[in-house]
């Protein structure tokens, strides 16, 4: 027999019965189907139950807005084996090599630069370090800001479109993902200048952290062919603005361009670009594993009624809508801490959503502001997934300690953006809005 | 599967804004038939790969030989999760090919079971894998 609980009580039961999952290191997606699975077993008749539950993986891997997902990932997996990520660097280093912390300032707007190609931080964060980190230590540099920058331009990566994280939400909190590229860009900037202006400031006031290069030091040739990415970056935006492309017809079509742009240089060849599709497929996978899971438990919350009964809670006890966002983005900090990106973007989305819609918040700009949170969960201790990234391609004997500690001072960085972000939604939804009509 | 996936969109695309001709049928074929073997055909190397989203919070605090045995246990959750979906998914295969599903798109129909089919065979693949780290140091 099932026990009797009441409808709030499960679904309490099944968020509890998550995050105990997730600790005890069961893949998220399981977590969150399994729990989601048992909450509609005590709610509904079994048989219900079953069929609700496993007509999920098909509805939702059979959609052609879930296609731009690999679409995507492909263009930066070509991107990334085409080695244009150390000829962007160099090419921002030679443009900011006057400035205080020259280097570092250049691995921060290349990590922008090749978000716009890449959806993904983790990538981001990879295939810039593995350049410009070896190459800032040997110019001097502080190892903690040779390394947290990173960690940290990576996360530039899920706000600057393409956006795997962005594709995501917009499916699930049913937004147009369109809207949300557009709504990422100035935030994306936003973010890179105020880390450019952090780190410009600091070498400034201590010079030691960052050498200046010796006159007349020597000069890397540029790779002209990395000049390509901005031009597929502004080909899928215009194309999305102009209404041309869908988001998915866009990954498609760069992804073509990546190709014809890598398929000439010497570091890539056929087999790259096989294995490239590869990892876009098993990323895929991953990432649809989780949303999977993510989209069962969405169903078995609106059962449960546990969202709307929150959403009843705030409404009666009339919370200010800033104490509401400073609420969740204390929940967001914490559990961004401890959980990996999209289970805290999928868990806020299927319990919170109700709440903020309920109250009139533009679900638009929520989105932004959950994946910069879910951003900068990926640089803070203990599970800082873009911190051990840039931790893999340092050099043996800097450890963690070392790269948080140089986190720090962009996550001070972070307090200003998301103040302003918070403080003045319209630098979101203008963008947007602009170009699509309120 | 992904490669055709994308000269099929790409080839759309441009054939919709030279000689506005647009592919028929190809938003349908995408999420019908290129979509699942996607992402079903790839679940069983992520598993075998242990590319899987996790999080690795107890391993810092546990001793090894308990971690270990924590992770194959995961892996057992693993392999019955996944044969419970290869078999439920595999019945509504079998339902969709009985009755020849397919969507009709007006001119032509695009036949949709094979989408379908690749379910069942996409998780017990994804089983066999879990078993075998389960199994295997």
């Amino acid at each position: 027999m099932m026990p009797d609980l009441s409808q709030l009580e499960t679904g309490i039961a099944v968020l509890v019965s998550v995050l105990v999952l997730i600790f005890l290191r069961v893949p998220v997606g399981l977590a969150l189907g399994l729990s989601a699975f048992c909450g509609a077993a005590i709610l509904l008749p079994m048989p219900a139950a079953i069929s609700l539950m496993t007509r999920v993986p098909y509805e939702f891997a059979a959609s052609w807005e879930f296609a731009a997902v690999p679409l995507f990932l492909v263009m930066g997996s070509v991107i990334v084996r085409a080695g244009m990520a150390e000829g962007l660097f160099a090419l921002a280093g030679r443009a900011m090599a006057r400035l205080p912390g020259g280097l570092a300032i250049a691995t921060n707007f290349a990590g922008a630069a090749f978000g716009a190609a890449s959806g993904s931080s983790l990538a981001t964060t990879v295939a810039i370090g593995r350049m410009a980190t070896p190459q800032m230590l040997r110019a001097g540099y502080d190892p903690a800001l040779a390394t947290a920058v990173t960690a940290c331009a990576g996360t530039l990566a899920a706000l600057i479109p393409p956006s795997i994280p962005l594709i995501v939400y917009g499916i699930l909190a049913e937004q147009s993902v369109a809207r949300l590229f557009l709504a990422g860009v100035v935030p994306g900037l936003l973010t890179a200048f105020a880390y450019a202006a952090m780190i410009a400031i600091r070498c400034h006031l201590n010079p030691s952290l960052a050498p200046r290069p010796a006159a007349g030091a020597v000069r890397q040739p540029t790779d002209r062919g990395v000049i390509a990415l901005p031009i597929i970056a502004v080909i899928i935006l215009g194309g999305i603005y102009s209404g041309l492309f869908s988001p998915g017809q866009a990954g498609a079509v760069g992804t073509l361009a990546a190709i014809l742009i890598a398929l000439p240089r010497p570091s890539f060849s056929w087999k790259e670009l096989a294995a490239a599709f590869a990892d876009a497929a098993r990323q895929t996978a991953s990432i649809l594993f989780v949303a999977i899971g993510a989209f069962m438990l969405t169903r078995t919350m609106a059962l449960t009624g546990l969202p709307f009964a929150l959403a009843d809670l705030v409404e009666a006890w009339s919370v200010s809508p800033l104490l509401l966002i400073l609420g969740a983005s204390l929940l967001f900090v914490l559990l961004g801490m401890v959980l990996d990106p999209f289970g805290v973007m999928l868990l806020s989305v299927a319990v919170l959503l109700p709440v903020f819609e309920r109250l009139d918040f533009d679900l638009i700009w929520l989105g932004i502001i959950i994946v910069k949170y879910i951003e900068i969960g990926l640089i803070t201790p203990p599970v800082g997934l873009n911190v051990f990234a840039a931790k893999s391609v340092a050099p043996d004997g800097i450890g963690l300690p070392t790269i948080f500690r140089g986190v720090v001072w962009f996550l001070l960085a972070e307090v200003f953006v998301m103040a302003c972000l918070l403080g003045f939604p319209f630098i979101v939804v203008w963008l947007p809005n602009l170009v699509f009509g309120v | 599967m992904l490669g055709m996936m994308v000269l099929h969109i790409a080839l759309d695309v441009a054939l919709q804004a030279l000689f506005d001709l647009p592919l028929r049928g190809t938003s349908e074929i995408v999420s019908e038939i290129y979509m699942p073997f996607v992402v079903f055909g790839a679940l069983a190397a992520v598993q075998k790969r242990r590319e899987e989203i996790r999080v690795d919070l107890i391993s810092m605090i546990l001793p090894p030989a308990l971690d270990r045995f924590l992770d194959r246990l995961v892996q057992v959750l693993v392999v019955v999760a996944a044969l419970w979906l290869a078999w439920h998914t595999g019945e509504q295969a079998l339902r969709a090919i009985q009755i020849q599903e397919r969507i009709e798109l007006g001119a032509f129909a695009i036949i949709s079971w094979p989408g379908k089919l690749i379910l069942p065979i996409g998780f017990a693949l994804l089983g066999a894998a879990a078993f075998a780290r389960a199994v295997r140091p």
